[in-house]
């Protein structure tokens, strides 16, 4: 309770983390009603091959195909989030506030998860965001008859933990360089870099990049329909990235949050 | 019988080629305040930091009576170390909730701190527009909550106006009256000597001086003679052996006598030599002369 207290007041006044979570805030649902305006089917037809995942752009509003089509799209706002994550954390070590509450009182322990708390905190106030989107976007546009399926938690959560994944890679690297542009072009450039390292791999082994896999872990929407229209290997490659993904991002995971405590509590402050 | 509160024993610290501290051993007793003075560079901060459980050392070894060996239980103790450090975003009273949450006392003392650190007017400043000297008597209201049994202060008067450095001294003066042990690191002479009864002095990471403050000061004091012909003083003083350090000041001489001697029996010792003093004035050593000779 008292790092959550703690952590609340240094929230409170930190206004460049308000404006990433502004953008997120207005680009996500903005996106969200972009896209429904658009031909679904057009959209996606790089990816099927021209198939017709019989879906009408409006419906991307209602249940259940909400619950896919928000989490997906959320998903790629990640990496402003975690530019806000890792400016929030280098502004603490560039006002020595590290060493200031670590000399009030503060364990090396303690340090760390008021950081921990906060990622899950913004994760969990990124989630509840969406479920309130899905909820009123899907209330709006409810239609009894049409919806089958009212609830479909999964790519929410899966969302959730891959918010969790993004942040612990930007708190880890801000934790490691303790420079707030430093550590910004190191997680861009390191995205560019998996990104040409992945160009000559086979699919099956780009999953063991961590943004590649952090990537995957939200499913893209109407996934059987997409692969109805690609070959039989490749639909495999996609589904088996799919199930893959969450658990090659746990172990990142725990890598991360194991990485950022031992930085934490071995290195000078 | 009076406790030890800080046993340091042969504490050491290496920087790759430069050692900061050498071999460093002494003690601090319960509602002692101990001052901490030498060059920049000499091994304060460090000293400082490591006895703080911020640094480690490279040998050796601190023991603070309420914590484990090599750790500093952060309850009760308040610490300024360097320049003052808060959130720039955030007023003089929300930086100091932080501080209270983390050392468990009540949102309640800081009204109360502010008011003595003369920064209640300026609560709702946001630290980023603080000047150099509130900042610091920020970091003085940090190192206060909790009412703190032991303060460590690094420099805390600096940048601070002469009307800042006369507040935050009767503060630590008064914090010492009510029974708290203080380690004071400074340049400013005048408040280590007016605040600390001990001393230890650091050259080059290695104790010049460690002992009582007022047995640096009187160890030596210094005689002020006039006579009409000096040369004649001169030679009489140099025959006597409890004299030394004579120095030719023009129109008198200075010389230095042992602590527990007066200047009315080196005039009497004069006199024997024919000698008469038309002008005799006692003076201390000041601490800044102890100093300038101990660091040379």
């Amino acid at each position: 309770m008292k790092l959550l207290k703690i952590e609340l007041l240094k929230l409170k006044a930190n206004y460049t983390l308000h404006g990433f979570f502004v953008v997120y805030l207005i680009m996500v649902p903005l996106a969200f009603v972009a896209i429904g305006n658009f031909d679904i089917n057009s959209l996606l037809n790089p990816l099927t091959g021209g198939a017709d995942v019989g879906v009408d752009a409006k419906d991307i509003f209602k249940f259940p195909h909400n619950w896919e089509v928000l989490p997906y799209l959320a998903s790629w706002f990640n990496i402003i989030l975690s530019v806000g994550v890792i400016h929030f954390v280098s502004a603490e070590f560039s006002a020595g506030m590290y060493k200031k509450t670590f000399i009030d009182g503060l364990s090396r322990d303690e340090l760390y998860f008021g950081k921990a708390i906060t990622i899950l905190g913004f994760s969990i106030f990124c989630t509840v965001f969406l479920l309130l989107l899905i909820a009123g976007f899907g209330i709006g546009y409810f239609e009894v008859s049409e919806a089958d399926e009212f609830f479909n938690m999964k790519p929410l959560l899966l969302y959730f933990f891959q918010t969790l994944c993004y942040f612990s890679f930007a708190l880890c690297l801000i934790t490691l360089v303790r420079k707030s542009t430093t550590a910004i072009l190191i997680f861009i450039g390191f995205y560019f870099l998996e990104w040409v390292v992945s160009i000559p791999m086979e699919k099956s082994l780009e999953i063991f990049l961590p943004f590649e896999a952090f990537s995957e872990i939200v499913p893209i929407p109407f996934i059987d329909q997409l692969t109805e229209g690609v070959g039989e290997s490749e639909s495999m490659e996609f589904k088996s990235n799919t199930y893959l993904a969450p658990y090659v991002s746990g172990a990142y995971l725990l890598i991360l949050q194991g990485a950022t405590y031992l930085l934490l509590k071995v290195r000078s402050l | 019988m009076e406790v030890n509160i800080l046993t340091v024993k042969g504490l050491s610290k290496q920087y790759s080629t430069v050692k900061a501290l050498t071999d460093i051993s002494f003690a601090l007793k319960s509602g002692e305040s101990l001052g901490l003075l030498g060059k920049n560079g000499s091994g304060k901060t460090t000293l400082l930091n490591i006895i703080s459980g911020i640094k480690k050392s490279s040998s050796g070894g601190f023991q603070w009576s309420n914590s484990p060996e090599n750790q500093l239980n952060n309850e009760n103790v308040g610490i300024l170390l360097e320049a003052p450090a808060f959130y720039p975003t955030l007023n003089a009273v929300d930086n100091l909730k932080i501080t209270c949450l983390i050392k468990k006392a009540s949102y309640s003392d800081i009204e109360g701190i502010l008011k003595e650190v003369d920064l209640y007017e300026r609560r709702k400043t946001d630290f980023q527009n603080y000047s150099l000297g509130m900042k610091q008597r920020l970091g003085i209201a940090s190192a206060l909550i909790g009412n703190p049994k032991l303060l460590i202060l690094d420099e805390p008067t600096n940048g601070l106006d002469p009307e800042g450095i006369s507040l935050i001294r009767e503060l630590i003066i008064k914090k010492k009256k009510q029974g708290a042990s203080i380690i004071l690191a400074s340049h400013i002479l005048d408040e280590v000597e007016k605040t600390c009864s001990k001393l230890l002095v650091l050259n080059s990471g290695v104790i010049a001086y460690e002992g009582e403050t007022k047995q640096l000061l009187s160890s030596e004091n210094q005689l002020e003679l006039k006579s009409e012909d000096l040369k004649a003083l001169k030679l009489a003083l140099k025959e006597i052996s409890i004299v030394s350090n004579i120095e030719d000041k023009g129109t008198y001489l200075l010389v230095t006598i042992p602590d527990g001697v007066t200047g009315t029996e080196i005039s009497k010792l004069l006199i024997k030599k024919d000698i008469i003093l038309s002008e005799i004035h006692t003076s201390k050593k000041s601490l800044e002369e102890e100093l300038l000779k101990l660091l040379k």
